[in-house]
């Protein structure tokens, strides 16, 4: 075989073999671009449907609020005793739940701002059209949110019979459910309500306990007992919530088992026992705790001499007085603030290191604040 | 109580931002006999309190453009008129600051219509010794 034909074979093989390549190359390209013009007229028509939607719900949520409007000036306007009956049309739109989730949103909206016959009134019109079980239903949910939506309604519109499936709900792992459940249950049942704290394992958090002190109200009979059980807990949170309550109910029945709390391994629970004897001292309260401060922490020992200030007596003075002596500024403030509370800005005045930086500013700072 | 004589009946201003509200003062004050004139706004408010002397204001504090305390302390300035504010601010410091401006009343929401009627009523005899 001449060697021109030979190179030409080659050549035409070499050509022949990048050519196939290039065509399948080609129809991968080609297979990816449909695909993804696919994708898109997927993704396009999705978003389009979800606009169409999403248009008909608004227009559908304009025209019912003009009637959910009027449901609710009903209520609000009339005393329970002339209340015209409820149309027929109301019954039919009631069957719609886009409707009846308007309703409630509105009725919930109005209730905060009424109470009395007013408030009663549209109790009755969330009961008159069944949406007390719609708002049960959610309280069944997988979706967190609508459980605590659900637990919001029902707590809001003083639905009672469902307390015992709010208050399973008490201890759920969604923080959200727990925190709208446990402030329902206060709202059903007050101190009561707080029977949940006999088995929460999830912290209380400063915040959430502020809420429900407070909804709760004025401190009953068996108060008390509630508050020293739950002094005992092994969760941190309760026993801060326990000691806050004891402080805010003036519990001085309650003031030996606070001042155990003193030696609680936790600093913030020790912390808020010393400010809870505060409120519920007695005359031994003093010295316990003067006989804890060299244990403490700094933010404790502060706490300790704020406490001084309000309940200390002349037997303190030697002790606090070595306290206005120390390095830190804040412990020499706080301990001469006790001092000039207990006995008088005078003998500050007096002792031989007041003319010396610091403690001269630090007693025209208390001198200046007793005058104010 | 069913009033006969027309001269306790007062002109009385709204100023509200929420139109629920709005809609039930004016209705639970026309029903008693009342004339009742709507503003949405603090400056609608005092633009409408110039024109019409109304007999008494009835006010919440939180609105656009100027606040209900705005309002009392502008119509203090000028006028004896009764003030009543109804608000959702029921902190200490914000009632004091409204009894400092020279309001007569402050009822914090949620709030019963009829008691609102009832506080409305003690101004009706104040209004004819005017």
């Amino acid at each position: 075989m001449p060697a021109h034909s030979h190179q030409y074979l080659l050549i035409s093989l070499s050509f022949n073999k990048d050519n196939s390549f290039f065509e399948s190359y080609h129809q991968i390209l080609i297979d990816s671009i449909l695909f993804l013009i696919g994708l898109m007229i997927v993704l396009l028509t999705y978003i389009l449907i979800a606009l169409i939607i999403k248009r008909r719900n608004e227009r559908l949520r304009k025209r019912f609020s003009r009637i959910t409007d009027l449901l609710i000036q009903r209520a609000i306007f009339y005393d329970e005793e002339e209340l015209p009956e409820l149309s027929l049309g109301v019954s039919r739109l009631l069957k719609i739940k886009l409707f009846r989730c308007l309703l409630t949103e509105e009725i919930l909206k109005a209730k905060r701002n009424f109470s009395g016959s007013a408030a009663n009134n549209l109790r009755l019109l969330y009961l008159e059209c069944n949406l007390d079980y719609d708002s049960q239903k959610k309280l069944h949910s997988s979706k967190w949110n609508v459980k605590a939506q659900g637990i919001q309604e029902l707590a809001e519109m003083g639905q009672q019979k469902a307390f015992d499936q709010i208050f399973e709900l008490t201890n759920n792992k969604n923080e959200q459910v727990r925190i709208e459940a446990q402030n329902a249950v206060v709202i059903f049942s007050g101190l009561n309500g707080l029977n949940f704290l006999d088995f929460l394992t999830y912290p209380l958090s400063d915040w959430q306990q502020i809420k429900l002190i407070g909804e709760l109200g004025d401190a009953t009979e068996e108060s008390s007992n509630y508050i020293k059980k739950w002094i005992g807990s092994s969760n941190n949170s309760v026993v801060i919530f326990a000691l806050k309550l004891a402080a805010r109910y003036h519990h001085f029945e309650l003031h030996d088992r606070v001042t155990l709390c003193l030696s609680h391994p936790s600093a913030e629970v020790r912390n808020h026992a010393i400010k809870t004897l505060k409120e519920i001292f007695d005359e031994s309260t003093a010295a316990s705790l003067v006989k804890l401060y060299n244990n403490e922490g700094l933010n404790n020992q502060l706490e300790i001499l704020d406490v001084l200030k309000e309940i200390g007596t002349e037997s303190e003075i030697p002790f606090l007085m070595n306290e206005f002596q120390k390095e830190d500024h804040k412990i020499k403030l706080a301990a001469g603030r006790a001092i000039a509370n207990i006995k008088g800005i005078e003998i500050l005045e007096s002792s031989e290191f007041a003319p010396q930086y610091p403690w001269d500013q630090i007693i025209q700072q208390i001198k200046g604040e007793l005058t104010e | 109580m069913q009033l006969e004589n027309n001269l306790f009946l007062m002109k009385i201003l709204i100023a509200e931002d929420d139109l629920l509200m709005l809609k039930t003062l004016e209705f639970r004050l026309k029903k008693e006999g009342h004339e009742v004139i709507l503003t949405k706004d603090g400056m609608e408010a005092l633009e409408k309190i110039e024109e019409s002397n109304p007999d008494l204001i009835i006010t919440d504090i939180m609105m656009p453009y100027s606040s209900g305390l705005e309002i009392a302390g502008a119509v203090r300035q000028k006028y004896n008129t009764p003030i009543i504010i109804l608000s959702g601010m029921g902190q200490e410091n914000v009632v004091l600051e409204a009894f400092k401006l020279g309001v007569d009343d402050y009822i914090t929401k949620p709030f019963s219509p009829n008691e609102l009627i009832v506080r409305v009523r003690r101004f009706m005899f104040a209004n004819t010794s005017k």
